[in-house]
Order: C-alpha cells, then structure tokens, then sequence
C-alpha cells in the first residue's frame, strides 16, 4: 500500500504505520489508527506512571482512574496522529500521565481551592499598612510621610524595570528560593542571583541620600 | 558610587513594602489560569514564544499556578518510596486487562463512563472521524451532554464500520462510506489552546452521496467561557453562506449542522466567535475544500 503521508513503525509494536491524509493514520491495526499501545508498553510504563500520579497527590482508587484515562487519551491521541515524535513515545505518555494527574487533582481542590482564593483575596484587599514593615512601631507623622514617599519612588522605579529584572525580585520577595525561582521562570540559578540583585541595586539607586551628619 | 542601602537599613525593607504592593495589585487583577496542558508544557519546556512568556509573566502574578508549577518539579523527582508502594505484577495485568475493554469500548460502541465509581468524570469513547484539521494535542475525551450528539455519536459508529469496510476496500482514507440518510460528521479541532489558530493546511473533505447534513463539531476544550457563540460559513468569494448561533455543552464542545443543498463544492472558511462583554472575539478559523460526490 502507498504511503501518502510517508511510512512510519509503530514504537510500540513494531508494526509499519502508513500516514494518511488530514492527519488521519491508518494502519494495519485499523481505520484511523495510528500506533497500538502494546501489552508490553503498558506493562513498563504502568509502574513509572502509577509513581508519578501518586507523587502528584493523587490516592487510592483514583490513581488508577487517572492511569486508564491516561492510556485511553494516549491511544486516542495516537489514533489522531497527534504524537509528533519530537520525543520518545515513553515521553510524550508521561506528559500526558502528568497532565490527566493534574486536571484531576484541580478538580479535586476546587472547592479548596476557592476557599483559599476567597482567603488570599482577603489578604490581597486587606488595608494592612505596607509602612509597619519599614518603620518603628509608631513612627511619627514626619518618618511617615517620608516613609510614603520612599514607597512611590520605589513603586515606580519597579515600574520601570524591565520584566527580567522585576520578575526575580518579584519571586523572592514573595518567598521562593533562587532555586524555585530558576524553575518558575526556566532560568539558571546563577542568572536568577545576578538579576535579583542588580534589581535591587537599581531601586537602591533611586532611594534619597541620608543628610549629611546623620547618625547612620 | 556608595550603595545607599549600606548607610540605610530601612531601604531593602521599603524595597520590599513596594514589590508586595505591586504583588498584590497584580494578583487581583489575575482573572484567568492557564490550563493543566499549558502548564505542563511550559515545565517541561514545550511551551514556546509568547504563549511562554505569556505564561511566565501570569506565573510571576499567581500564586495557586505557582505552586502548582513547583510541585509538578517536585514530582519529577523520584522518591524512595515509590519501589514500595508501587504497583503489583498482578495489579498492572488487571489494569491492563480493564485498558483493552475500555479501548475497545471506546472504538466499537457508545460513550462509556471510564468508573461507576466517578460518574461525574466519566469520559466518552471518541467518535470515530472523517477528518481532523490541525490537532495540536490530544483532545480531552469528553461525554456527549446533548441528545442529538450521542445520537450523533451513534450514528458515527455506525458509519466508521462502514468506513472500515470502505478501507478494507482500497477506499479514501479520509471519507465515509456512504450511508444515505445519515448525517456527515466531521471534527474541527483547536489548534492551540487559549486562542484557537487557522488549520495550518486546506484539507479536503469528501462527502460521499446521499449523505446529508453535515454536522461539524469542535472541542473548545480549556477555552474561557463566552457569554454566546455563533459561526460564519463564508464561500471562497467571501459571500456569507450561513451564520447561526451556538450553545456549548457542558463538556465544552459546539457543534453545527447544514444541509447538504445550502454549502457549494469548494472552498469554505468556517470561523467561530465568542461574545463576552459586549465584544466580539473570532475563537477559530478554519479553511477546508469541500466535495460532494455524487
């Protein structure tokens, strides 16, 4: 049979796949169907799946639940052609195991999770004095005027800064580690040092120099 | 030049006063999450161009994808626990077994709930196709929420027997074996997610004869809510051919249906909008080259 699509071999069981039109594979599996996930293939990614899922938060029955539809959207997947082989089969299953384990854990913490939006929105709107943090206890009305304009200038020189600066400082002020940052943003850590501090250093840069004669 | 924050230790806390505010005014003005795909593509570095800068910038604003972004590093990781509370030999041969049911259901017959025991996460067999235009990833199965589309996916398993026999017999790979009567079904699939981008090739789609109307259908999956739907059927001269309303089902698909006698031979451009605040938004678009034999 010609192959109008060039001939492809299923990763999976061997057997030669031949390319259809509009994205639609035939093979000797049957109409539309692209390659067959094997007894074998199953039985060496099930383990490696299962971990993963179960890593993700996922439990009990449920992991298994998420493994079928994993391997039933892999195999439907397949049978559209949507496998690309950009990377391995062994691959492409795996990020599809990871993002079955995710939708689902969503779906679980929905309801959670709104709760803890409703609870960060409250933070969020809350009215708490950004100036506590950068002043005595009761500062007088003097350092808190002064205080108010150190935080324009600074709003506005965060502003100013470009996305790749911001966006470090921005994480490690909200707690992450240089680490996490690097993997928020698919920076190296190095990368992510160098930019939080030249961030900071450009900020300091706006700050008013300290009378002269001043005690610090 | 001196750094002033060594003669004034009030300035990295100011500094920070000042990144938690903006932090915070940007986090309330987060409205919209990317979908579980994008995210993971995005970690695993599949997530390209604007659509990753895109991503990264929301990342930098919300802490709930944040999170979820980490953990998803995290379980990349292997722990040493996953040898012990892995799974049985005999437990992967079960899970295997009920995998080749399931398969089978899912090509042979009506939609099937994957679990009794979680019926609301039940997932549909898909329906076999005549065509697919521009899949970038595989589709979320969904169960058909309208009455006409399980009909319809009922009548599709009847015409992809017809389809394998027409296979079978040397026939196109991307028609359907005529069944008169029958309507002609095929899937428009989002090229992307988010926003839904043009097919990236003009396929044709063969319309056996007496097979009438056409039923086109299109998974919008991840894709935002919209307050209405509609489509525009144009000829390739650009003249409005049909333009009619939509409802998307809860399982995030819209479907559209024409009679055979209202489309021409040729090119068609098929585009979907979405109205929300009063705007209207082209969501897809998609260029076909339509035949009718017969």
């Amino acid at each position: 049979m010609p192959a109008p699509g060039g001939a492809r071999t299923c990763p999976s069981c061997g057997v030669e796949n031949v390319s259809g039109r509009v994205r639609t594979i035939i093979t000797r599996h049957g109409v539309g169907t692209g390659y067959e996930i094997s007894t074998e293939h199953y039985r060496r990614l099930r383990p490696k799946l299962y971990a993963l899922i179960r890593r993700m938060g996922v439990g009990g029955q449920e992991i298994e639940d998420v493994i079928q539809e994993t391997f039933l959207h892999v195999q439907r997947g397949l049978d559209q052609g949507a496998f690309d082989e950009r990377s391995s089969l062994d691959t492409w299953i795996v990020s599809i195991g990871k993002k079955r384990a995710l939708k689902h854990r969503r779906r679980l913490a929905a309801a959670k999770r709104r709760g803890i939006e409703r609870s960060l929105d409250a933070a969020a709107s809350s009215d708490a004095p950004l100036l506590a943090s950068i002043t005595d206890p009761r500062p007088g009305p003097e350092q808190r005027v002064a205080d108010r304009q150190i935080l324009r200038l600074f709003a506005r020189g965060l502003e100013a800064l470009p996305e790749t600066f911001r966006q470090p400082l921005v994480l490690q002020v909200a707690g992450l580690s240089y680490q996490e940052i690097g993997s928020v943003l698919g920076i190296s850590e190095g990368l992510v040092t160098s930019r939080v501090h030249q961030a900071r250093a450009k900020l300091r840069r706006l700050a008013p120099r300290p009378p002269r004669g001043s005690p610090n | 030049m001196p750094d002033p924050a060594a003669k004034n230790p009030d300035i990295d806390p100011a500094i920070d006063a000042a990144v938690r505010a903006w932090s915070e005014r940007e986090a309330r003005a987060v409205s919209t999450h990317p979908s579980a795909d994008d995210l993971v593509d995005y970690q695993e570095g599949r997530l390209g161009g604007s659509a990753a800068e895109a991503l990264r910038r929301h990342l930098v604003r919300c802490v709930s994808c944040r999170q979820e972004l980490l953990s998803l590093e995290a379980c990349d990781q292997e722990q040493p626990e996953d040898r012990a509370a892995g799974p049985t030999a005999e437990d992967t041969e079960r899970s295997w077994q009920r995998f080749e049911k399931l398969r089978a259901e899912a090509r042979h017959k009506a939609p099937q709930p994957i679990t009794s025991q979680h019926p609301q996460r039940a997932t549909a067999a898909p329906a076999p196709r005549a065509a697919t235009l521009a899949a970038r990833r595989a589709p979320s199965p969904r169960p058909p929420s309208t009455p006409w589309l399980l009909a319809a996916s009922i009548t599709l398993a009847l015409a992809a027997g017809a389809f394998l026999a027409g296979w079978l017999l040397g026939h196109d790979a991307t028609g359907q074996e005529s069944v008169p009567g029958s309507p002609f079904i095929f899937d428009l699939e989002p090229a992307g997610s988010g926003v839904l981008r043009g097919a990236v090739m003009v396929p044709e789609i063969v319309v056996p004869p007496g097979m009438d109307p056409l039923v086109a259908r299109l998974n919008l999956g991840d894709l935002r809510e919209y307050q209405a739907y509609w489509v525009e059927i144009r000829s390739g001269e650009r003249q409005i051919l049909r333009r009619m309303g939509l409802s998307r089902d809860p399982a995030g698909s819209v479907a559209f249906q024409v009679p055979r006698s209202a489309l021409p031979s040729g090119t068609l451009m098929i585009r979907l909008f979405g109205r929300r605040d009063g705007q209207p938004h082209e969501l897809a678009s998609y260029t076909l080259k339509l035949r009718f034999d017969g």
